[in-house]
């Protein structure tokens, strides 16, 4: 004969474990992105519903939980890359080079920062470009170095930074964010070697 | 007792379990926009009230004024450093906030209304201006319609009135500094944008 109390144990631990589990999902689910509705171009990657009136509730309680106030989605769209071209992670001990095309937009900026949204402190105190101080090519193109090493014409450093993300602005885009996006037609991100 | 049945007999417990994390997580999904302790009006109050020139360097015309974004701890995450940025915080429950802008229609001025929560309800940019002017009324549904009992038959309201979804929000004022020399300019257009509570008519 069991002891008498012994559903109520039984009860009680499928109640902990139920609060613990919904709060760990929660937890997980808010840790990266915003939610649903994410568009994804090659290695970018930009959550338009997180800027707009359509907002879901995944979205509210990551941007709440984060203290972070997104561009509305009539004034940009930024888009975040952790991963170069061919998929690898970005690693600060490696170079990458980052080309053309230049997006469609009114402006936009490209830069480093850490994971959770800070600019990279480096020597050269640059934490990211415009498409108007950009130097470009004959024809418009562009490309970027990122590197800890200083590199002539257009240069980012990462710092001493061990993992950072790419952050892409545009500024009153006329992307349509509800198509495909052709990833073609976004900058490639190239890993060049590694330290 | 077998493996079979001690296997039906925590089959129930465990889809109990599974029900209860249902229920919480999609319950404290939804509180979270409510309760985050530090979600961006609480970041900018605290840099408000705080007389630390590295957080919030003025107030000038009712718009804090930030420092551009800088390596270390953020005050907003993800904001571009090469915007001059502004912020006027609004409580609808003081009077309606009117924002005035002089864009001058060549460099970029984005304008987004938050909620206390961070989520965007409305933007626009310089493009929206209307003869290089944006005149905006943030207020509640209540207020709005004063504003329209108020309003004469003859002259049409000079500003746009905007409904806000919360009470408590904020308007972030981001200006385009194309390159870093042009900062100056760029955060003088910001300083240039008035914000003004509304008090209520005596």
């Amino acid at each position: 004969m069991r002891a008498p109390f012994d559903k109520y144990m039984r009860a009680l631990s499928a109640m902990l474990c139920g609060l613990a589990l919904g709060f760990a999902v929660t937890a997980a689910t808010l840790k990266g992105g915003y939610g649903f509705g994410a568009l994804r171009v090659g290695p970018w990657t930009a959550w338009p519903h997180a800027g707009g009136p359509d907002i879901d509730p995944y979205a509210r309680a990551a941007l709440a939980q984060r203290g972070e106030a997104p561009l509305g989605l009539d004034e940009g769209l930024m888009f975040v890359a952790s991963a170069d071209s061919a998929g690898g992670p970005l690693d600060s001990r490696c170079d990458y080079r980052i080309s053309d095309p230049p997006p469609p937009a009114r402006f936009w900026t490209l830069g480093l920062a850490s994971p959770l949204g800070a600019p990279l402190a480096n020597p050269a105190e640059r934490y990211g470009y415009t498409s108007a101080d950009i130097l470009r090519r004959e024809g418009g193109a562009f490309d970027l170095d990122i590197s800890r090493e200083a590199r002539p014409r257009n240069w980012l450093s990462p710092g001493e930074a061990t993992t950072f993300v790419l952050v892409l602005r545009l500024y009153e885009t006329p992307l349509d964010t509800a198509a495909r996006l052709d990833a073609a037609r976004f900058p490639h991100i190239v890993k060049l070697g590694c330290a | 007792m077998t493996l079979k049945d001690r296997a039906f007999g925590t089959l129930p417990w465990a889809i109990a379990a599974l029900l209860i994390a249902g229920v919480v997580h999609i319950v404290s999904v939804l509180l979270t926009p409510f309760v985050a302790p530090r979600d961006a009006y609480a970041r900018l109050l605290d840099a408000a009230k705080a007389d630390r020139p590295a957080t919030a360097a003025a107030v000038r015309n009712g718009v804090m004024l930030l420092d551009p974004a800088a390596p270390g701890p953020q005050l907003l995450p993800f904001e571009d450093p090469a915007m001059a940025e502004g912020v006027c915080l609004f409580d609808l429950g003081k009077g309606p906030l009117h924002l005035r802008v002089d864009a001058d229609g060549e460099d970029y001025l984005g304008l987004s209304f938050h909620r206390a929560s961070g989520a965007t309800f409305h933007a626009m940019t310089d493009h929206a201006s209307n003869k290089g002017k944006i005149d905006i009324v943030v207020a509640n549904a209540r207020q709005i319609e004063e504003m329209e009992a108020d309003d004469s038959d003859e002259a049409p309201p000079q500003e746009t009135r905007l409904a806000a979804p919360s009470p408590l929000g904020f308007v972030l004022i981001r200006a385009l500094a194309k390159r870093p020399s042009d900062y100056q300019r760029a955060r003088a257009s910001v300083e240039a944008v008035s914000c003004e509570t509304m008090r209520p008519q005596p």
